[in-house]
């Protein structure tokens, strides 16, 4: 941790200071005993890769999500936010990441909601707030945004800055901005920097988080670099620098240039088990192409929502039109429509939530294991309870899940364990695809460890793998091969021992791409 | 929330939004057309009165229902509702010692009464909207049954006429919809409570992130929609001088019926108050046109159910255009 | 927004503490069986009609009309959805079964009116619920009012013909070794439906789907033939219901299907099965059944008027669905 001495206006008290924050969902520590100091006139960048804890502290500052442990402060004063309104209250304004906006309701209404001006204290003044939500855009460099349309006609980058315009028109002392440039051309982010400019002469606190390294080289005077939900280091005004961050994001694996101990399986080329070429889906992925060996390990890697996980869905049959493109699987072209053709046609699916889409919490851990395999229990038109113990047995002790017995319910299970069910699903019948859509998504490290296990063995055991994750540093540990997406479109691709961290976060990161270039 | 496909042209939008108003409104002129070819008559003041008459009570009722499908809600008690202040009325204005004035402002303490009852168990009490006033209906209907257990009691001839009659050229009854409406919706939707009422409907998780007091938005929308069922209660008592504990039964549906007709989007967020009053005097006028076209009355239910299922079922074609199973799903 | 993990443990935490050594279904059926032990127990203190065989048969025919409908409405509600079409159901098939049956002099013609709107009734259902994605309380309540509809056309709101079946007379009214035939019609019934829920691949897609419809589709389930399935069997059982009960009173006539809206539904909730689907199931439903029954018995005795019997079963829903249907915040 750099050290915070050196700040010259040391003397000056934090707006807001937070300690010890702590957020466990479920078994999985979301972010750990994270400390945080805003500054007057100061911009806070939060800087870390997917998972990292960035959203958890945001959602926390912005009330949304209460911390187990930990203590909050404006001034000198201890404060707890049970819900955003508390936070709003306090004199903190947040732009979420996913917009908290109204698609009905049109731009000024959205601007204003929650402080719509109004004639005698009662009545709402439509002209005055069209005045008010002008001028705020106007100070955006946005005044091209028809005040009258409702907001769900927007595109995104207009959206995006009416949000900006939401959270300034509460006039916040602090102003938490969550990945406020994603959407917005280079000029438009250079109105938001000049905007955020005079916010800090104003001697407002913001909280900025971008995946832009160029962005926070720019705008923030301090940086806090968060890794698995820890803090993991901090620079003071002028102390930034790139090396440093990404190897703080990383952690020690990269800084010590330490390479996971893998096997390079360079595979013959036989015939592909799926045979992917020019996928697009409007407003998702664009001319996706690739294929599959038996044996093989596929990685789809990229940040969070760059169309690789769409490109699964869609092979899965989970979007019903619009796709375009060919797939094949094991030599045999398939339009998946539904997953019912996707699953005939040879591919399964471990999706990441495990609670909506995997499994069944409810149900028991035999029932989830056998619901798609049910032609093999049964014995005339009824199932048999002794072949399916028997089938269910033998899967539970091949994959080593623990459980108290095959009739205790699937959400009694830790998640690593819920996840191993959701895999012996499909072992039941062996397929010649497996995807594998982030799959550790709040697995503890043992569990990810016996998960990796199996998808090798599934590899040697002929059938191919797309792997999917959030967490960069699962590749390199997996992979034979990966695909690094950007913006819906593959941006490169690396093999072998290129797959490293460094070289997917390069290729993911926008700025870092284009400087390598 | 989830934007929408991106820069749509923004007329398209602007007719999408009152599609449902227009469409309603073009239908009533054809429908009364057919009508007065048949019979004349309808176009006199006394015709066009009978009309109002018969479509008040369910506009009343489909005003309410929309305050509550504004927040994504449902009230599938407002015909309870309506059942069991008419059953109130009609044994206790002429029979009990109370003047009539008094016992009007029970009527309306009533429905609220009633109204926050099903908003307290929905914003409070977390249940689901549809099984929480699916609950409450047979509770609201039973207490109907208690009061007046068969068809009786009575309305003052004063007060029928007052709310059936005519003042003017004007049928009372149109007065008492507009009214009701000047006096309620207009200063709600006026006021910061109906720019929050359309938000949560809009995206209760935005509406929740931008600070806004959520369920007592939800609460407020339940609220209002007994005071609608309370005053649609009051004119079918006028309009039938006397109680029944079977008669709010049809307003449940009807009013959904006619509220989405009317272009209310059951996703809440989306809608308008005179798209539900036109949609209401559609339903009602082909109802009451029947009988014209010498269709059987018994035809009645079955085309009720028909126009219910189609208008719902049209909806959900809407949804059938999502692009993902999950998102279907989801829906 | 998704959190990770999560609200796993919170999911399944039991309700009722009935002893470690029976599964959290287990201790749902029991505890519903132990609430109509109660409620017997307190027909026996308002009458000792109750402990008469002759009473107490009569209630195992009334039990029988409404166990046979929450047959199909167990795995209507076991699926997340409900169906509301069941009065009007049982009203037309009665009417209609009759009628036709009594206008061609052929019994068998009143089995198949029962199959033929059961599955008309199921289908319709299943086109506004599962495909047009209409909430099945509102798209199946439309049902009921339109096939109300129907029925007042084609009784011109008259009292039809009818000529009820011997067979049907005889499944309603029989007596076979001391036992009702009706309670052995629904014995039979009960037995292949919890055999359908625990030993047939179908019982496996109901619970899948009623517990998360969206990983029912990724596991490959076919959610519309499923929803189909079970709309038709409620309806199908309905239908059914409508002949039974058109033999038990020697007649059809409009409104007959009126008072099994609620206590089905009633009888299932009490069963133990939830109304937000996947948990539950119908060894619970019986003692429902048989609790519902006994307890309209015992209002009636108690003369509590029908509409404070309606506000009772109100309230009770409301009670079970404010414990167990909870939405986010």
């Amino acid at each position: 941790m750099e050290d915070r001495e050196t700040y010259p206006a040391a003397s000056e008290r934090p707006l807001l200071t937070a300690t010890g924050l702590t957020k466990r969902f479920g078994g999985v520590v979301a972010l750990k005993s994270a400390d945080l100091s805003l500054f007057p006139g100061e911009v806070h960048a939060l800087l870390g890769a997917n998972g990292a804890g960035k959203s958890t502290l945001v959602k926390i500052l912005a009330g949304v999500e209460q911390p187990d442990e930990g203590e909050l402060r404006i001034g000198d004063r201890p404060v707890t936010f049970a819900t955003p309104r508390a936070a709003l209250a306090a004199g903190i304004a947040t732009v979420h990441q996913e917009l908290s906006l109204f698609p009905n309701l049109d731009v000024a209404e959205n601007i204003l909601i929650g402080r719509e001006p109004r004639r005698g204290g009662l009545w709402l003044d439509p002209r005055a707030a069209r005045r008010e939500a002008a001028s705020l855009l106007e100070n955006l460099g946005a005044a091209d945004i028809d005040i009258e349309a409702p907001v769900g006609e927007l595109p995104l980058a207009q959206a995006q800055l009416v949000e900006i315009a939401k959270a300034l028109s509460a006039e916040p002392n602090v102003l938490i901005l969550d990945e406020p440039t994603s959407a917005l051309s280079i000029a438009e982010v250079e109105r938001l920097v000049a905007v955020v400019e005079r916010l800090k002469a104003q001697g407002k606190a913001i909280v900025f988080i971008s995946h832009r390294l160029g962005e926070i080289e720019r705008i923030a005077d301090r940086v806090s670099i968060l890794r698995s939900g820890e803090k993991v280091g901090e620079f003071t005004p002028g102390s930034f620098s790139r090396a440093r961050a990404l190897a703080l994001m990383l952690g020690e694996s990269w800084q010590e240039g330490k390479q996971p101990e893998r096997a390079t399986r360079v595979r013959d080329a036989g015939p592909a088990v799926l045979d992917v070429q020019g996928l697009s889906l409007a407003r998702h992925f664009d001319s996706v192409s690739f294929t599959l060996q038996p044996g093989e390990v596929l990685g789809l890697a990229g940040l969070e929502g760059q169309g690789q996980k769409d490109v699964l869905f869609a092979l899965f049959g989970l979007f019903r039109r619009g796709l375009e493109g060919r797939i094949a699987v094991a030599g045999k072209t398939i339009r998946p429509r539904r997953p019912r053709q996707a699953i005939a046609a040879g591919l399964a699916f471990i999706p990441d939530d495990r609670k909506s889409l995997g499994g069944f919490l409810g149900l028991s851990v035999s029932a989830n294991i056998v619901i798609g395999a049910l032609d093999l229990v049964r014995r005339g038109p009824l199932l048999s309870p002794a072949a399916e113990s028997a089938l269910v047995d033998t899967l539970v002790r091949r994959l080593d899940i623990r459980c108290a017995s095959p009739t205790v319910p699937l959400g009694s299970l830790s998640g690593g364990n819920q996840q191993k069910v959701v895999v012996a699903k499909w072992l039941a019948q062996r397929a010649p695809v497996y995807v594998f859509c982030d799959p550790t998504r709040g697995v503890d490290a043992g569990a990810r460890a016996g998960l990796f296990a199996v998808i090798r063995e599934l590899a040697a055991s002929g059938s191919g793998v797309l792997f999917y994750s959030t967490d960069i540093s699962e590749f390199p540990a997996l992979c034979d091969r990966v695909l690094v997406f950007r913006e819906g479109r593959v941006a490169g691709e690396l093999a072998g021992t290129a797959v490293t961290e460094p070289a997917i976060l390069a290729l993911s990161f926008h700025e870092a791409a284009r400087e390598a270039a | 929330m989830k934007l929408p496909e991106p820069a749509r042209h923004s007329r398209r939008f602007a007719f999408e939004k009152h599609a449902g108003p227009i469409s309603c409104a073009i239908g009533l002129i054809v429908i009364i057309g057919l009508y007065a070819v048949r019979q004349p008559m309808i176009l006199s003041p006394f015709g066009l009165a009978s009309l109002a008459n018969a479509s008040v009570a369910l506009a009343l009722a489909a005003v309410g229902q929309t305050a509550v499908l504004l927040t994504a809600g449902l009230d599938l008690s407002i015909g309870a509702e309506i059942t069991l202040i008419n059953c109130f009325a009609a044994t206790t204005m002429s029979a009990s010692g109370l003047g009539i004035a008094w016992v009007v402002a029970a009527s309306l303490l009533l429905g609220l009464a009633m109204g926050f009852l099903n908003g307290v168990v929905v914003a409070y009490g977390r249940v689901e909207p549809l099984i929480a006033t699916f609950c409450t209906a047979f509770i609201f209907s039973g207490a109907a049954l208690i009061v007046l257990p068969r068809p009786g009691g009575s309305i003052p001839d004063g007060f029928a006429t007052a709310l059936t009659g005519s003042w003017g050229p004007l049928p009372c009854s149109i007065l008492l919809l507009a009214g009701a409406v000047i006096l309620v919706w207009v200063p709600v939707f006026n006021s910061r409570l109906g720019r929050y009422i359309v938000a949560v409907g809009d995206d209760a998780a935005s509406a929740r992130l931008s600070g806004l007091p959520v369920r007592r938005i939800e609460l407020a929308s339940y609220m209002l929609a007994g005071l609608f069922a309370a005053v649609a209660a009051l004119f079918l008592a006028a309009e039938t001088t006397s109680g029944d504990p079977g008669i709010g039964n049809i307003y449940t549906l009807n009013s959904l019926a006619a509220a989405v007709l009317g272009g209310v989007a059951l996703s809440g967020g989306r809608g308008t108050v005179i798209g539900p009053i036109l949609g209401s005097f559609v339903l009602a006028i082909i109802l009451n046109a029947l009988g014209v076209f010498n269709v059987s009355a018994f035809w009645q239910d079955f085309i009720e159910g028909l126009i219910l299922m189609v208008v719902l079922g049209i909806g959900g074609l809407r949804v059938l255009r999502a692009g993902n199973w999950l998102a279907l799903l989801r829906s | 927004m998704s959190q990770p993990a999560g609200t796993a443990g919170r999911e399944r935490a039991p309700r009722f503490s009935l002893g470690a050594r029976f599964s959290p279904r287990g201790q749902q059926v029991l505890l519903s069986y132990l609430i109509l032990l109660v409620v017997y127990g307190g027909c026996i203190a308002v009458s000792r009609e109750f402990l008469s065989w002759g009473t107490m048969r009569l209630q195992l025919v009334q039990a029988t009309f409404i166990g046979l409908v929450a047959i199909g409405e167990t795995f209507a509600i076991l699926i997340g959805q409900i169906d509301l079409s069941v009065p009007w159901t049982i009203t037309l098939s009665a009417i209609l079964g009759t009628n036709l049956a009594a206008l061609h002099g052929q019994q068998w013609i009143a089995f198949a009116v029962v199959i033929a709107i059961g599955v008309a009734v199921g289908l319709l259902n299943t086109l506004g619920v599962f495909i047009l994605r209409v909430h099945s309380l509102i798209w199946t309540l439309g049902v009921n009012l339109m096939l109300q509809g129907v029925a007042l056309i084609y009784t011109n709101a008259a009292a039809p013909t009818t000529h009820v079946p011997a067979l049907a007379r005889f499944l309603a009214l029989g007596n076979v070794g001391g036992m009702p035939m009706a309670f052995l019609v629904w014995a039979f019934f009960a037995a292949l439906a919890i055999l359908a829920l625990g030993r047939l691949p179908f019982g496996r897609y109901v619970y899948a789907i009623g517990n998360r419809q969206p990983a029912a589709l990724l596991s490959g389930v076919r959610l519309g033939r499923v929803h189909a399935l079970v709309f038709i069997l409620s309806a199908l059982g309905a239908a059914f219901v409508g002949l039974m009960l058109s033999g038990y009173s020697s007649q059809a006539y409009l409104g007959m299907g009126n008072d099994y809206l609620l206590p089905p539904i009633a009888a299932v909730v009490i069963g133990g099965t939830r109304l937000s689907g996947g948990d539950g199931g119908y060894v619970g439903s019986i003692a429902g059944a048989l609790t519902v029954v006994l307890l309209q018995a015992m209002l009636i005795t108690l003369n509590v008027s029908e509409g404070a019997r309606q506000v009772i079963f109100g309230a009770i829903l409301l009670a079970l669905a404010s414990l167990f249907l909870k939405r986010g915040r």
